[in-house]
């Protein structure tokens, strides 16, 4: 059976975003100017504007024709009825819009910023975040309705829509995941914030017995991918000063081994399935820090090597405004300062989100329109 | 070390104040091997911003002119970006303009590459990068993000409303009542969120803030006949000789005079007898980085009765040297670049004075501009050393170019100084700058 038009426009919406925002920062790292229509920007705008008109068209439809095949499968907001996720995606488009005008005052009134996180950025990644959690509601509502052969194809759309938003997510991150901060609570602080949540609400919502796993598997592929690709394109740098020599595309670095903690977690959440979620979070948020951890650490320590300074791990590739001085650039990690207070709420934050990453899952496992 | 030396410390080495006071903007003229260059850096009010380059050639036979911006010194002086091409203007061949981005506070260059007929030739200028102003957001900006703010926040908690309403209903099912609890929740989630965003926004402001240049008042004590002025850096790099010039100005007094460290790690001078009065301290000092500051304070002093000027040190009182002379244009416009031209008569040859074949002060009445300028234009000696440049020194011309523009509207004097027959002559000329609609090219 065919799957419906806005479950592959939906997926064509957040990789657009994905490979968009992926070469945006590249591009910044390597290049540094840039402009509305790099191919970059290009990207994320087709992205967001293919969620916009998915959701504007499937809640015009919806509303307009009383025998339209989703009306039965509809929610009614202002008056218009649509799915859920057809309102979350034009919403997610029209606060994407909406961060350009502002993020270019931002520009003009504090100068180009150059990092990733900036209140102008937030509000853009807050509607990609609207944009993708509507493409994995679009086809998490048809899935439940689904039955047989549909169901497991949605099923695996599911996990290509939710491996990307983990990268997406991820990659919000990555001004506190770098390589020289992976020997801080600081680094895994935040990915306690920010991962269990996605894998375990996903999983829970996915019906694959090691969809944690996949899921990391997806972010590993993807990042690594472009570790391996991003190099072979020419790149010169357009803005100065420049501190490094850059002759090609610059890839983010390596990706975490957020594989590890992930099967850990498929492996614990089969086992403890019959455990309530207040019991059984601050297990699976504390068994997910500490394989995490035990598998980073030591990795990070290989990456800072000269071993890893080559095209399989990329660890010399270095954007063309690091100064020869700095920590990074020397292969040295930042020393924590307050190392037992950070782990502590790494932890607690893992539990939290590893709570609420159950509770989400269980009600996308309830979602039918 | 006490607390306002340490702020003080802090001031200079991590929110640099300006080189110069109220003229952000670098003028300078330089040869690019065989080719005679203007170069104005309209620096932009934020950093990372955008700068205006123009470049004014003197002769005709340029063809092609390209700019980049590289640290002065140390790493990210030697790695240059792909160059940007200047535009050719359309109504006078030797006028160029570019674009181009300054990432980074603190001491930078402007490379311009020139080809042409005689071949090709690069010119290092010197500029002082650092953030001026916040921009504040306009009120019909403000207005429109605030509307498409409070729709999308609304949207949002009916989207969700709707959703916890029915998303979880079989198809079909008949909609149950209104939300209303979920609604509420969500809508106190969304102000929540607003709040915690704006929080962030005035922390980042604050951030921004700190980098933005604050006016440097020196510390200054006067023990009889002595100045002192506080420690303000480790290490300066000495000036055409002097690690720091300092000006002291009224109605009708214009000392330059120049401190040395003391054992106290003060800056220190014996001043020349001057008469009570409120006076303009201006003081001048380059950073090892070749980042240059301008200190501005006043000083109310009593009668000093102290001894003759020494060394390097020269004092105006009021004399009219009628040698020096300006020719100049007939109406001057704020921000136009100009050549600052006077002409020295006599038969006395003119020397350096303290390296410079000239040293001009410019100063607006109400304060608000200081610059001291040389023939190579505003740019720090010390900085151009760093690019590698060469200062402009006397060579057989009875004519002094200043390479100037000034900032705004307003009245001015300027202080032309040169030494001939081993004495140092001052003339100050007054002048009224008006409001420029539209730049002009010098």
């Amino acid at each position: 059976m065919r799957l419906a038009w806005y479950v592959w426009s939906s997926l064509v919406s957040v990789t657009s975003i994905l490979v968009g925002s992926y070469w945006d920062i590249s591009w910044h790292m390597s290049i540094g100017r840039d402009s509305f229509w790099t191919p970059a920007h290009v990207a994320i705008q087709l992205g967001g504007l293919t969620a916009g008109v998915t959701g504007a068209v499937l809640v015009i439809a919806t509303t307009l024709r009383h025998r339209a095949p989703l009306r039965p499968a509809s929610i009614g907001v202002w008056g218009f009825r649509g799915p859920f996720g057809a309102f979350l995606g034009a919403w997610g488009a029209a606060t994407m819009l909406v961060s350009a005008p502002f993020d270019n005052w931002w520009h003009a009134a504090y100068g180009l910023d150059v990092k990733i996180l900036s209140p102008p950025h937030a509000v853009l990644t807050l509607g990609v975040l609207g944009v993708s959690v509507a493409g994995v509601l679009l086809v998490l509502a048809t899935m439940n309705r689904a039955t047989g052969a549909e169901r497991t194809r949605l099923g695996w759309v599911l996990l290509a829509i939710g491996g990307e938003i983990l990268v997406l997510s991820m990659t919000a991150i990555i001004e506190h995941t770098f390589r020289s901060n992976l020997h801080r609570a600081d680094a895994y602080r935040a990915v306690a914030l920010v991962a269990p949540l996605i894998l375990l609400a996903l999983s829970r919502a996915s019906a694959h017995r090691y969809a944690a796993t996949l899921l990391a598997v997806f972010y590993t592929g993807f990042l690594a991918t472009m570790v391996w690709l991003f190099p072979l394109f020419p790149a010169e740098p357009k803005l100065g000063p420049v501190y490094q020599p850059i002759t090609h595309f610059i890839p983010l670095e390596f990706p975490l081994l957020l594989v590890v903690p992930a099967y850990a977690l498929d492996l614990a959440r089969h086992r403890l399935a019959h455990w309530p979620r207040w019991r059984l979070a601050p297990v699976l948020g504390t068994l997910f820090l500490a394989t995490f951890v035990a598998a980073e650490w030591p990795f990070a320590t290989f990456l800072q090597s000269p071993a890893a300074r080559n095209a399989l791990f990329g660890a010399d590739y270095f954007a063309y405004f690091i100064q020869p001085g700095w920590r990074v650039a020397r292969f040295e990690f930042f020393a924590d300062a307050h190392p037992l207070r950070d782990f502590a709420e790494a932890f607690g934050a893992a539990a939290i989100t590893s709570y609420l990453g159950l509770v989400l899952g269980d009600i996308m496992r309830e979602v039918r329109r | 070390m006490t607390r306002w030396l340490l702020a003080l410390c802090v001031l200079l080495v991590a929110r640099p104040a300006a080189a110069h006071v109220g003229s952000p903007d670098v003028f300078f003229e330089g040869a690019a091997g065989p080719y005679q260059l203007f170069v104005t850096v309209r620096t932009p009010p934020v950093i990372p911003g955008i700068a205006t380059i123009e470049i004014h050639a003197a002769s005709p036979d340029v063809r092609d002119v390209t700019v980049v911006p590289m640290r002065l010194t140390g790493p990210g002086s030697e790695l240059p970006p792909a160059p940007d091409r200047a535009s050719r203007s359309a109504a006078d061949p030797r006028f160029f303009t570019a674009e181009l981005w300054l990432m980074e506070h603190g001491s930078l260059q402007v490379r311009v590459a020139v080809t042409g007929a005689r071949g090709a030739g690069t010119l290092s200028v010197p500029v002082p990068a650092y953030a001026r102003a916040t921009l504040r957001m306009s009120r019909s900006l403000g207005g429109v993000l605030f509307a498409l703010m409070v729709v999308l926040a609304l949207a949002l908690v009916a989207i969700i409303g709707g959703a916890v309403r029915e998303a979880t209903r079989e198809p079909g099912a008949p909609p149950p009542p209104p939300a209303r609890i979920a609604m509420a929740t969500a809508g106190a989630a969304v102000v929540g969120l607003l709040a915690l965003g704006n929080l962030w926004w005035a922390v980042e402001a604050d951030a921004y803030a700190a980098w933005v240049q604050k006016p440097w008042a020196p510390i200054v004590r006067l023990d009889d006949c002595v100045l002192r002025i506080g420690q303000v850096a480790e290490a300066l790099l000495p000036d055409h000789g002097h690690p720091m010039h300092a000006f002291l100005v009224s109605d009708r007094r214009m000392l330059h005079f120049h401190p040395e460290p003391g054992a106290d790690g003060d800056y220190v001078r014996r001043l020349p007898a001057l008469p009570a009065g409120r006076y303009r301290l201006f003081v001048d000092i380059v950073l090892e980085s070749g980042f240059p500051v301008t200190g501005a304070t006043t000083i109310d002093l009593p009668d000093l009765h102290c001894g003759a000027i020494t060394g390097d040190d020269s004092l105006w009182s009021g004399e009219v040297d009628p040698d020096i002379t300006w020719d100049r244009p007939s109406a001057i416009e704020a921000g136009e670049p100009l050549r600052l031209r006077f002409h020295v008569g006599g038969n006395a040859p003119l020397e350096p004075y303290m390296g410079m074949a000239g040293h001009a002060m410019v100063l607006h009445d109400d304060g608000s501009v200081f610059a001291h300028l040389h023939p190579n234009g505003s740019v720090a000696m010390p900085a151009l050393a760093l690019a590698g440049g060469k200062m402009t020194l006397p060579d057989g011309s009875r004519d002094l170019v200043f390479p100037y523009g000034f900032p705004k509207p307003g009245s001015y004097r300027v202080f032309v100084q040169l030494k001939r027959g081993g004495v140092v002559a001052t003339r100050v000329f007054m002048i009224a700058v008006g409001d420029a609609s539209r730049r002009r090219r010098p």
